[in-house]
Order: C-alpha cells, then sequence, then structure tokens
C-alpha cells in the first residue's frame, strides 16, 4: 500500500510551509497532489508525516452531537472511530481516502471518496443482522493546518490526524432511529470503558469541548 | 476553602460545578479545571528551569499551569474589575504569595466565607472567566519569575496582554482538553512577539540557569505522555501561520 506523506521539517515553521507551498504551485499551478511511499518503509520514519482520517459516526448532529458510534477493532479494543489513510487508489478491505492539496488558499486539503467500515472492525454491542453502515460518500475539504488535531505513531509520533465527522442519524432508519442509540455512547461513557485504543482516546480527549458543555443548575 | 480546586461533575446534563451538600455522596467521577500557557518563539518554545519558578533545579517546565480553586474564581474577577493599577516598582517588591496560593493577594478573598466562595460559583460565562483566570495567572507568575530570575518588567507587556485577544477561546492559539488526571484543561499558546516582550531573547539566552529553548519539532519526542504539549503541536502549525 502507498501512503501520503509529507515532510516533518515544513509542518513546524511557518516560513518553510510557504516556502514549501510557493515551490509547488511552480509546478502545480492549481492544486497539489501528495507524494506517495510504500507505508512500511516510511511507518517508523520520523522525517515523514503521514495525514491519517479519523471518520467518526454521530448520533446526530442536531440532538446527540456528543454521542458516537462504538467499534469493536481487530486487535479486540474498543474504538471511537475509523483511522484510514490517504492512499494512491483504493485498496480492498482497508479503510483509505484519497486526496490532493489544493491551493488556492495555501493551506487547504480536500477529498472525496466512498468510504466503508473496513475488515475486521464491526459496532460494539450490534448483532451481525441489526445494523451496519453502507459505503458513505465522503467529502472533505477544511484547511489542513487547521485540521490537524494531533499527531500519533506506535514507534515514533509520525502521523497528523484529522477528524471527519459522519451524521449517522442520515444512514439510520428514519421512522426508529432510537433504536440504534444503544450503540452510541457519550464521550464520558466512552472514556469510562475498558480496552479503549489509544487513538480513540487520544481524539476525544482532544476534540470534546468541555467548555461548551458547562451548566450552572438553576436553584 | 479558598485553597481548594473547584470540582465539576458530568450529570448527564451537562459539566457542572459540584456544591457544597453533595460533597459527601458523589456518585460521579469529579474533574478540576486548569489553565495551561505555552510561550511560543520563532519556531521554537521557551521553557523554564526549575529555579525560575522556585521549584528545584533539576525540573524543567515547557508550560506553566494552574488549577483553579474556590479562590482564585473571586480573585481573578476582582483582580480584573479593579482595572489593572500597575505600578512597576511597588509590583516588583510586592512579597508574593506561592503561584499555587495567588487568591491570598486579595483580602476580600482570603476573608471569605467558605460557603459563600462555593455557592457564587457559576458557569454563566466560563469563556470570561477563564480569560480572566489566564490574566490573573499570567500576571502574577511573569511578576514572580522577574523578581526570581532579574528579567526587566515589562508593563507594557502585561496591560497588553490584557488588552489582547490571545486567550480567547475562539482563537487558533487556545484549545481545550480533558488531561488523564481527570483535568479539564484550558489551553493558550502566546504568541512569539508576546513571549519576546515579556521576556526579551538577550535575556533569556544568557540566562541558561533559568530558561530553556526548544526547537518545536523536537517536541514530538518528548510530547508522547504528555498529552498539553502533544495537542499543543497540533495547532502549532496553524497558529505560527496565523501570528
Amino acid at each position: 500500500m502507498k501512503v501520503a506523506a509529507i515532510p516533518k521539517s515544513i509542518l513546524f515553521s511557518a516560513k518553510l510551509w510557504r516556502k514549501f507551498i510557493q515551490e509547488k504551485r511552480k509546478e502545480y499551478p492549481h492544486f497539489m497532489p501528495f507524494n506517495y511511499y510504500d507505508h512500511e518503509t516510511i511507518e517508523n520514519c520520523a522525517e515523514l508525516i503521514q495525514p491519517i482520517v479519523f471518520v467518526m459516526f454521530c448520533l446526530d448532529f442536531a440532538r446527540n452531537s456528543n454521542y458516537f458510534c462504538v467499534f469493536d477493532t481487530p486487535d479486540g479494543r474498543k474504538s471511537y472511530g475509523i483511522p484510514c489513510h490517504i492512499t494512491d487508489k483504493k485498496y480492498p478491505g482497508l479503510a483509505t481516502v484519497s486526496g490532493s492539496f489544493p491551493i488556492i488558499t495555501n493551506t487547504d486539503f480536500s477529498f472525496s471518496c466512498k468510504f466503508s467500515i473496513p475488515e475486521g472492525y464491526t459496532i460494539h454491542g450490534a448483532d451481525n443482522e441489526c445494523f451496519s453502515f453502507p459505503e458513505i460518500d465522503i467529502e472533505y475539504s477544511q484547511s489542513y493546518l487547521a485540521g490537524l488535531r494531533l499527531f500519533w505513531g506506535k514507534e515514533v509520533l509520525n502521523h497528523s490526524v484529522h477528524v471527519v465527522v459522519i451524521d449517522a442519524s442520515k444512514y439510520l432508519n428514519r421512522y426508529i432511529p432510537d433504536s440504534y442509540s444503544y450503540l452510541f455512547k457519550h464521550t464520558f461513557e466512552f472514556l469510562a470503558m475498558s480496552d479503549i485504543d489509544e487513538l480513540s482516546e487520544l481524539v476525544v480527549r482532544r476534540e470534546y469541548n468541555w467548555m461548551t458543555y458547562t451548566y450552572t443548575p438553576q436553584p | 476553602m479558598q485553597a481548594q480546586p473547584v470540582q465539576c461533575i458530568f450529570d448527564g446534563k451537562g459539566l457542572r460545578v459540584v456544591l457544597p451538600y453533595e460533597y459527601y455522596e458523589l456518585k460521579y467521577p469529579t474533574y478540576s479545571i486548569n489553565i495551561e500557557c505555552f510561550f511560543g518563539l520563532e519556531d521554537e518554545l521557551l521553557g523554564f528551569k526549575g529555579r525560575a519558578l522556585e521549584k528545584g533545579d533539576e525540573d524543567f517546565f515547557l508550560s506553566l499551569t494552574h488549577t483553579i480553586t474556590y479562590g482564585d474564581h473571586l480573585a481573578a474577577g476582582n483582580f480584573v474589575r479593579k482595572r489593572l493599577n500597575f505600578h512597576p516598582e511597588k509590583d516588583l517588591s510586592l512579597n508574593l504569595p506561592p503561584l499555587d496560593e495567588l487568591w491570598r493577594t486579595d483580602p476580600e478573598v482570603a476573608q471569605a466565607n467558605p460557603e459563600k466562595l462555593m455557592y457564587s460559583w457559576n458557569f454563566n460565562d466560563v469563556y470570561g472567566f477563564l480569560t480572566e483566570c489566564v490574566f490573573y495567572f499570567l500576571r502574577y507568575a511573569y511578576l514572580r519569575i522577574c523578581q526570581i530570575t532579574g528579567c526587566p518588567y515589562d508593563v507594557d507587556g502585561v496591560k497588553s496582554l490584557y488588552h489582547s485577544a490571545y486567550y480567547d477561546p475562539y482563537r487558533s492559539n487556545t484549545f481545550t482538553y480533558i488531561d488523564k488526571e481527570n483535568k479539564l484543561v484550558f489551553a493558550v499558546f502566546l504568541p512569539r512577539y508576546i513571549t519576546n516582550t515579556l521576556f526579551p531573547p538577550q535575556f533569556f539566552l544568557a540566562h541558561p540557569e533559568y530558561f530553556l529553548v526548544v526547537p518545536i519539532s523536537e517536541l514530538l519526542l518528548l510530547c508522547k505522555e504528555r498529552l498539553g504539549l502533544r495537542y499543543l503541536l497540533g495547532i502549532v502549525p496553524n497558529a505560527a501561520l496565523e501570528f
């Protein structure tokens, strides 16, 4: 599998980032394709940062924006979303997306893809017949830098994590949406579960803006 | 009570402060509220040796942190309402309490009734309150570091901190997170020109016994277990472009 990656050196210097984009713009006037590398070769390379997209399924944007679907992962942990690499092409059985940097604003990147839950992932608490997500069209366009949430990696922190939230209510049965709500857990419930995977926990601790959910009870 | 960290719970509806009568029958995990300030340079972070904060010679700190107490809540509000009466010479000779007991600087808070302190808390304006707290903490922390290290105390720099929006929760240089030790954290990354105003480069470079400068790209090696630092790295590239 070939995955997208960018040099680490440009990320932490505004000067180098601008220079990098300007030089690329000479070569690619409208959009800049990613460079792709063999995944195994660069997996532990500290000098290349691999952007990954963490896809989360929210119960309902409007009514339950802090409830997300929990998955059982292939290694027996619980995950709050599906991580996927940006790849040069679709690889069967893997969650991947393809993308590019439109460089109109210097910082944006976007992709569109058909996303499906990868092999080995199952919805936690659901029997097989109960419910599954269909293949989903994702259109993503956001500032690459503003959308960067954290760095992650098993050996070295060489993956930049970007979060995409899907409104699951679009894919639930319209007439009985609440019947699936038990498959979605609130952020604090998820953090209290055992065996949660490291990346999910890191994303949740950063993504949940606790200030937004403070309140004072009325006497 | 003044020194007790404010305790919050998530009760299903949201996060709220624990009321006094609930203390003996809490059914939920509790969370404290914290602020964390990072000092940005060109492509580096300014850190502090333990000696600069009177915290021993061995440690170093890449951020300044503070857990908000019930006393801080009232003291920060009073401090901002008193409208910044800065007197550089007077300030530098102030006998400051330790940074985790800043509420002692306000006699009204020191004498306040504990019950009143707890019941006065509310989350109606959490953004405004945290902004006040960051400024209140930064002002005293900066003053204390100047007293200890001999760094020139820049009154205009402190005033500009207050009048600026560097710790506006909606800006790209701020973020929130939940620490693994049940801390709710509001973090602020101060841009380099503020850092350089408060701590002139010629001073901190001449005093490695108090300060250290760490290239941000190298922090990826240091931050695996330090969530604040790790999340900071996620916002630095964007904040660096903006400022």
